[in-house]
This record gives C-alpha cells, sequence and structure tokens, in this order.
C-alpha cells in the first residue's frame, strides 16, 4: 500500500491546525505527508521543482492569498488535486478557490479524522458543493443573454449539470441526487467536477473579454 | 419742483416765438379787415352794421345757427394784366362768394351741414376782368354757420397771385398734410402697438393701440370736406375722439413709467364721463363754452401726466420716462398754445392749430418707445430664461450632491445598522454558548462529552451565523438546503434518515440576515432535540408554500420525526429550548406550533407570513453609536 500511497502537500500558517493535520494525515495509512509549508513564496518555490497528489491550502497566509499559490500551483502541476482548508465554506472564499482551481474544501471543524477520508474521496473524483454555491453557479454559468458574445459556450452548463445544481441547491445529497435523476452516484460526482471545471475556465473567458473591453488585450 | 419751473419756462420762450416765424410784410397784399355785415341768427333779431374781421360767429351768437354777409372792399388794381387772387384763411361752414354780384366761387351749398369749409384754407383766383383800377370792387362773402362750429370769416388777404398763392399753399400744406402725416402715424404705430398686444397682452400696448383710432378719427376729420354724419352729430363724435385720444395717450403715458393703479384708472373713467357730459353740452345744446372748458380740463390731467413722468425722470432717471418727458413737451405745449390762441383769444381764427403736427412727432417717438420697451422685454426674457437654465443646471448639481450624500448616508446607516446586528448575533449566539463553556469548565464537573456538545454548539452557531450572512436572494430553500449540508454528516452518523420534501418556495423580499438566522436556530434546535431525545429513525423536513382562501399565503416548514414522542411538549425535558423557539418563532413573526403524542413521534411545523414587512426594519433616525445592549 505504501507505493500507492497519495503524496500530500500542506499549507497552513497556523501551527496547531497544522498540528493536528499532520497527526491526521501519520494516521492514515494511504496518505503521505510529503511537504510542509506555512507561506506562499515558500510553497511556490517548493512546487517549482516537486509536486504532489493533494495539496492542502489555507486561504489566510501571513505572505499573501492561498488563492496564489493554488494559480501556481495549477500552472506548475495540473495534476495535482487542491483542497482549501477553511473554518466556514462561504461561498465568497470558496468561489474563488474553485475559480482559481481548487476542487474541494476542507471544514476546520475538529473533525480532521475524516481528512483522509475527504483526501481520499477528492482523488477518488469526488468535489464536495454548498447548497449556496451550487444556486451561484448556476446563476454564473447559466447562458446569459446579455453577453452573447462571450467566447464561453464551452463553459456554458449542459442541462443535466443545471439539473445537478438545482436538485444539490435544494439541499439534496449525491446519493439522493442520483436517484432523483436516476443516474450512478459517481455520474453526480463528475458532473460536478466538471461544472467546477466549467467555472475555472468561465473565470478566464470573462477576464480576457472584459480584459478586450477595457482595450488590455 | 425746478424741473417743473424750467419746464414751464421753456414752454413759454416756445410760445412766444412761434408766432413770428409767419410775420408776412408785403405792400401789394391787402389784408381786409373790416366789412359791412348782415347777420340773420335764427331766432333773434338780425344785425347790420361794421364788423372788425376776423369775425367769429359762435361768439356773436353762441348756441345758434344762422346766415351772415359780409361786405368787402377790394382795392383797386393797377391794370398790367397780372393775376390777382383771394386767399380765405379760413370762412364758413358753408360759403359763397359774389364780386359785382357774380357767384366766383363756393364751397359747399348754404345750410348743408354735412360740409364744412372752414376745414380748409380757400384760394379764389379773381379774374381782371372784373376788377376795376380805379374804384374799389365790392366783394360780397355768403355764409351759413351752425353752432360749435367755428364759423365765421377770418380776415381775408387779397393780392397779386404770384405773391399770394405760395401763402395759400404753406397754410394748405401745414393744414392738410399735417393731417395727413399724423393719420398716418397714428395708423402706423397703432397696428405696431396692437400687434405687441395680441402677443403680449400688456396695458401699455394696449392703450397705444386704443388711442390710435380715436385720434385717426380726429385729425383725418380735416381731410374730409363732406362728412358722413350731419352737424352737431358728428361735431360730438370728432369731438369725443379728440377727449378719448387725448386720456388714452395719457394713462398710455402713465402706464410707460409705471403708473397704471387704481387712481390712475378712476381718474380715467371719471374724466371720460365728465368730458363726455361736456361734449353733450356743447353739441347737444349747442354751448361752445362747454367745449371750451372740456378742452380745458384736458389740461389737468396732461401737466399732472407730465409732472408724473417729469418725476420719474429726474428721480429714477428712468429711460422712458426722460423720452417721455422730452417728446410730450411739443405736444403739450403745442395744444396749450393753440387752445389759448384759437379758442380762448380766438385772434387768429385763421391760424392753423399746430397740435397735430407735434401730436404727429409724438406718436412716432411713442412708437419707436414701445418697440424699444418690446426689444428691451424679449432681451430681458432671454437673459432670464438663460439666467433661469443656468439657475436650473446649478439646482440639478446640488441635488445631485445631496443625493450622494443621502446615498451615502443610507448606506452608512445601513452598514452601521447591519454592524450592530451582527453584534448582536454574536452576543447572543456565540457569545452566549462560550460563556455556558467557560462556566462549565469553571464548574469543572462536566464530563468531556458535555463540553465538547458545548464546544460544537458553539461552533454551529457561529456556522450558522456566517452562513446567514450569504447571499440567498430571499431564497429559504438554500436557507433549508445549507443547513441541511451542515448537519448531514451528524444525522448520518446516528443513523437517521432524513426524509427531504424540500419544494421550491417563492421568493421572500423580507428574507434578511437576521430572520435567516432565526429561522436556521429554530430548525437546529428542533434537530437537536430529535438527535438529543427522540430516538427517531426518520426525520421528515418538509417546506412548501400553503395559501387558502380565508388566510393569507405562508411558507410552512416542518420537522416531523418518528421517535417515542411526549406528552406535553411544554413541560418535557429540555423545555428552556422550546421556549425559547417560540420566542425566535414570535420574534420574526412566525407561527409555532408542536404536536406530539407518546409513541407518535414529534412534529414541529413554522409558518411563515409570505407578505410581511422586514423583521428589522431600518429607522431613519439617528442609529445609536454603541449597541444596544453591553456584551457580558
Amino acid at each position: 500500500m505504501t507505493a500507492a500511497a497519495i503524496s500530500v502537500g500542506l499549507v497552513e500558517d497556523d501551527p496547531g491546525t497544522q498540528e493536528r493535520l499532520r497527526s491526521a494525515l501519520r494516521r492514515a495509512a494511504q496518505l503521505r505527508l510529503a511537504y510542509a509549508g506555512s507561506t506562499v513564496a515558500q510553497t511556490v518555490q517548493w512546487l517549482r521543482s516537486n509536486s504532489v497528489d493533494v495539496l492542502l491550502v489555507d486561504l489566510g497566509l501571513p505572505d499573501g492569498s492561498g488563492l496564489e499559490v493554488i494559480r501556481q500551483c495549477r500552472a506548475l502541476c495540473p495534476a495535482t488535486e487542491i483542497m482549501v482548508i477553511t473554518m466556514f465554506g462561504d461561498e465568497a472564499n470558496m468561489m474563488r478557490a474553485f475559480e482559481a482551481g481548487a476542487r474541494g474544501y476542507l471544514l476546520k471543524d475538529g473533525t480532521e479524522d475524516d481528512l483522509a477520508e475527504h483526501v481520499l474521496s477528492l482523488k477518488a473524483g469526488g468535489s464536495p458543493m454548498t447548497p449556496i454555491i451550487a444556486r451561484q453557479l448556476l446563476a454564473r454559468l447559466s447562458p446569459s443573454p446579455s453577453s452573447p458574445k462571450l467566447p464561453g459556450n464551452s463553459a456554458a452548463l449542459t442541462g443535466r449539470e443545471r439539473e445537478i445544481l438545482a436538485t444539490l441547491a435544494r439541499g439534496f445529497t449525491y446519493a439522493e441526487a442520483a436517484e432523483i435523476m436516476n443516474i450512478a452516484p459517481s455520474t453526480v460526482q463528475s458532473h460536478v467536477k466538471n461544472i467546477y471545471s466549467k467555472l475555472a475556465v468561465h473565470s478566464k473567458t470573462e477576464a480576457i473579454f472584459e480584459a478586450r473591453q477595457l482595450g488590455i488585450l | 419742483m425746478k424741473a417743473w419751473k424750467a419746464l414751464a419756462g421753456g414752454w413759454c420762450c416756445v410760445l412766444a416765438a412761434l408766432p413770428c416765424g409767419w410775420a408776412h410784410a408785403q405792400d401789394r397784399i391787402h389784408t381786409l379787415r373790416v366789412a359791412q355785415a348782415v347777420l340773420e341768427p335764427e331766432g333773434a333779431a338780425p344785425w347790420a352794421g361794421e364788423v372788425s374781421l376776423p369775425h367769429l360767429w359762435d361768439k356773436a351768437y353762441p348756441g345758434r345757427a344762422g346766415r351772415a354777409s359780409y361786405r368787402l372792399e377790394l382795392p383797386p388794381v393797377p391794370s398790367d394784366g397780372s393775376l390777382w387772387g383771394l386767399y380765405f384763411p379760413r370762412a364758413g361752414n358753408q360759403v359763397e362768394m359774389f364780386l359785382n354780384g357774380d357767384l366766383i366761387a363756393h364751397q359747399g351749398v348754404l345750410g348743408d351741414t354735412r360740409h364744412d369749409a372752414t376745414k380748409s384754407p380757400l384760394w379764389v383766383p379773381v379774374p381782371a376782368r372784373l376788377l376795376s383800377s380805379t374804384t374799389p370792387t365790392v366783394l360780397e362773402v355768403r355764409l351759413a354757420a351752425q353752432p360749435v362750429r367755428w364759423g365765421g370769416l377770418a380776415a381775408p388777404q387779397f393780392g397779386p397771385e404770384a405773391e399770394l398763392l405760395p401763402q395759400y399753399r404753406e397754410r394748405y400744406i401745414w393744414r392738410q398734410w399735417g393731417a395727413v402725416a399724423v393719420v398716418f402715424a397714428l395708423a402706423l404705430t397703432g397696428v405696431i402697438a396692437a400687434g405687441l398686444w395680441y402677443l403680449n397682452r400688456e396695458p401699455v400696448y394696449g392703450y397705444f393701440a386704443l388711442c390710435a383710432p380715436f385720434g385717426v378719427v380726429r385729425f383725418g376729420d380735416r381731410l374730409w370736406d363732406v362728412q358722413p354724419l350731419g352737424w352737431p352729430l358728428w361735431g360730438a363724435v370728432v369731438a369725443f375722439s379728440l377727449i378719448a385720444h387725448g386720456l388714452l395717450v395719457m394713462r398710455f403715458s402713465l402706464a410707460l413709467v409705471g403708473r397704471d393703479d387704481a387712481v390712475v384708472r378712476r381718474g380715467f373713467w371719471g374724466l371720460l364721463a365728465v368730458e363726455s357730459a361736456l361734449v353733450g353740452g356743447a353739441f347737444g345744446l349747442g354751448q361752445p363754452v362747454a367745449w371750451t372748458a372740456a378742452v380745458a380740463l384736458l389740461f389737468v390731467p396732461a401737466f399732472w401726466t407730465y409732472a408724473v413722468a417729469g418725476r420719474e425722470a429726474l428721480g429714477s432717471r428712468q429711460a422712458d420716462a426722460i423720452a417721455l418727458c422730452l417728446a410730450s413737451f411739443i405736444p403739450v405745449g403745442a395744444g396749450l398754445y393753440d387752445f389759448l390762441e384759437i379758442r380762448v383769444a380766438t385772434e387768429s381764427v385763421g391760424r392753423s392749430s399746430y397740435f397735430p403736427v407735434a401730436m404727429m412727432l409724438f406718436v412716432l417717438l411713442m412708437g419707436w418707445l414701445i418697440l424699444s420697451r418690446y426689444a428691451r422685454q424679449s432681451s430681458a426674457y432671454q437673459r432670464l430664461s438663460s439666467s433661469l437654465d443656468e439657475k436650473v443646471r446649478q439646482r440639478e448639481r446640488e441635488l445631485e450632491v445631496s443625493y450622494a450624500l443621502l446615498q451615502q448616508e443610507h448606506a452608512q446607516h445601513a452598514a452601521l445598522q447591519e454592524r450592530q446586528r451582527i453584534m448582536r448575533d454574536i452576543h447572543d449566539g456565540v457569545g452566549a454558548q462560550l460563556v455556558g463553556l467557560l462556566s462549565l469548565i469553571g464548574k469543572g464537573r462536566s464530563s468531556h462529552a458535555q463540553l465538547r456538545e458545548h464546544a460544537n454548539a458553539a461552533l454551529d452557531e457561529l456556522r450558522m451565523a456566517v452562513d446567514a450572512m450569504q447571499p440567498v436572494d430571499g431564497d429559504l430553500t438554500t436557507v433549508l438546503a445549507t443547513l441541511r449540508y451542515r448537519l448531514q454528516p451528524r444525522l448520518a452518523a446516528t443513523g437517521i434518515q432524513v426524509d427531504w420534501q424540500v419544494q421550491e418556495l417563492p421568493t421572500l423580499e423580507s428574507l434578511t440576515p437576521h430572520l435567516v438566522l432565526q429561522i436556521q436556530r429554530i430548525l437546529l434546535e428542533a434537530f437537536t432535540n430529535v438527535l438529543r431525545h427522540a430516538q427517531a429513525s426518520t426525520v421528515r423536513v418538509s417546506a412548501r408554500h400553503e395559501a387558502g382562501p380565508s388566510r393569507p399565503p405562508h411558507l410552512v416548514l416542518e420537522i416531523a420525526d418518528n421517535g417515542v414522542g411526549m406528552n406535553d411538549p411544554d413541560r418535557m425535558q429540555g423545555g428552556q429550548g422550546l421556549a425559547s423557539m417560540r420566542a425566535r418563532a414570535q420574534a420574526i413573526g412566525a407561527l409555532l406550533e408542536i404536536t406530539s403524542a407518546p409513541g407518535q413521534g414529534t412534529s414541529v411545523r413554522v409558518a411563515l407570513p409570505v407578505s410581511r414587512a422586514p423583521v428589522q426594519p431600518a429607522p431613519p433616525a439617528p442609529a445609536p453609536a454603541s449597541p444596544a445592549t453591553p456584551l457580558t
């Protein structure tokens, strides 16, 4: 099993949280702590010559935002799955993290024992989605008549994806959604991942579109 | 008063200077000043005798019509073949001329009152063969006179045509063309004033427009030898026209200098009535004195008007008043002179009146004043309108600024309110939980599990406060879904199945963060009770929109378990929690119902009215600077 162990990087500036996460990782047999850092610069520097399977990132770092780490990691090691360590999983922070390229998050709620489960779940293709984020994505990624020139048709949601988001926004779990829509739970998960990818594409095209509008590009 | 004296002095000089220009000294021209007259007034005894010319019928027989015959002697003339003629400055009202008993000229038919020969001077050429070179030749002038018509005979002049005709022509031109000119000037300026009045409805234009036709009748009368009406009716019409013309010119002048008040109005109508009565007396009863009085009376308002204009001119240097004073100097003076010379002294019956010519100048000047006034007004309007535009723009700018300030204040107020709400929520929620936790730790008797539960509750409270601040846009479904998302791991851990029956709900406009937090707290309490006490295997969560014909629409949230239930929900363990649920429900205007029976499970039902005022209305009154309740 050690050969197949999943390498995990940890970026967290709070020593207490870092220590708890470290010990949780030590307890998980399938997980291997490959890196632990507490600043943006240090982590980005490390990522230039190394890579991990899963990177856990706190958003509030002493020398900058964890979002910067996520972006850099996305560019340097596209295969790495990124999880955000957050207190609340609130919409504003999560949305930006998902835009930057994160695919999951870990709540700092004292359930660090579940860390391994979360990481494995993410690695297996599952990303969490809160109803509020589902609702926001439904509004953001729906083809809007006001900006038909956006070349982001690839970023627009399919009918199925919208159905999934609407169901999740109403409070149903992945399993219930799969049952309602008569599909496998893993299909729901892959749909969710696709939706997050579209968010990243969408935010990029939006940025390009805005830049063009402003005459920067 | 000084100015008044100066003006009066000016008049005297002008009046004294006027006659000098017409002093002629021709030795071949004979002015016939004496006549043998036979006067036949109606209703009185005829009279015969010598009279000196000019002879004024109305003076000799006031109020009577009659006929007169004047015999004059023309001196012998040398028979050198030159042409001779007679120049009558004034003769009438109808007149026939006989030389040696032969009719040589006539104006009108004696007694035909529609004709008035006195209006224009007469030139009668005298055939040389009828004149003697040795003896005087007898000229007989017969005339018919009507009362108050200023008939009679002015001293005629006899002389060679070459010398006398130019005098006649000069007089004719003065008299006739003067009338033509003033009629033309009045018509022109009257039309202009009427047009301006039509466009502007300002009294000053109206008075002038109204005075013009009366003046046209008065001065135009001279141009018609044959009148449309008989005497004395026509005489009354013309006389009234002069009165009305004069009074309206004065009223116009007063209005021009800004005096158009009640005094002026009353004076105008009073004078018009008195003057009309005098005209009626003069022409109806044949009293020339009445007409003289009427004309004299006209000078009273004229001088008053002049004084008012003079005061304005000197006092406030008003341009219109100065122009008016200068312009009316001539007609007032000329009128006064005419009146004194012709009507009172009656010495110069043959002289032309200067008034019409003076009036023409005055009228033209007034026309110019009116036009300049109009031009001033329109440019003033233009300035006013442009300054109004500027004011409006400035006002708009000010409004924008104050609107921005108001917006800013609103934003600050809203932010302050929100901060206070968050403080209250922290205080009531996580604050209270942490204080409770501290006291548990202080007592030192609590188990690890109890402390953990308490800490978790504090964390839950904090999460809910954060969730309550997330954007849900009035969607209660999202609130419920989020709560479930938070609780799902715990419910799953205890093995309780969730039967999620949440429908799409209508948008709730009043769904403020405060309301969201209260609903979350109620529902969390309900879930906690299920987890702690119910021993249930399934909990059904349903949310639906209910609206009946008798009750307003409600959003109904229900949490029902299939657990052990209880006898009396209010007395069950954890009654404190139920009481706080009720209090919270009441605070947000919702209805809380708990139904339970042993073995039947428990159901908590919250009915929230759809249309209602926000729970936390933002009062516009200044908010307290510090939280209402201090943190303990």
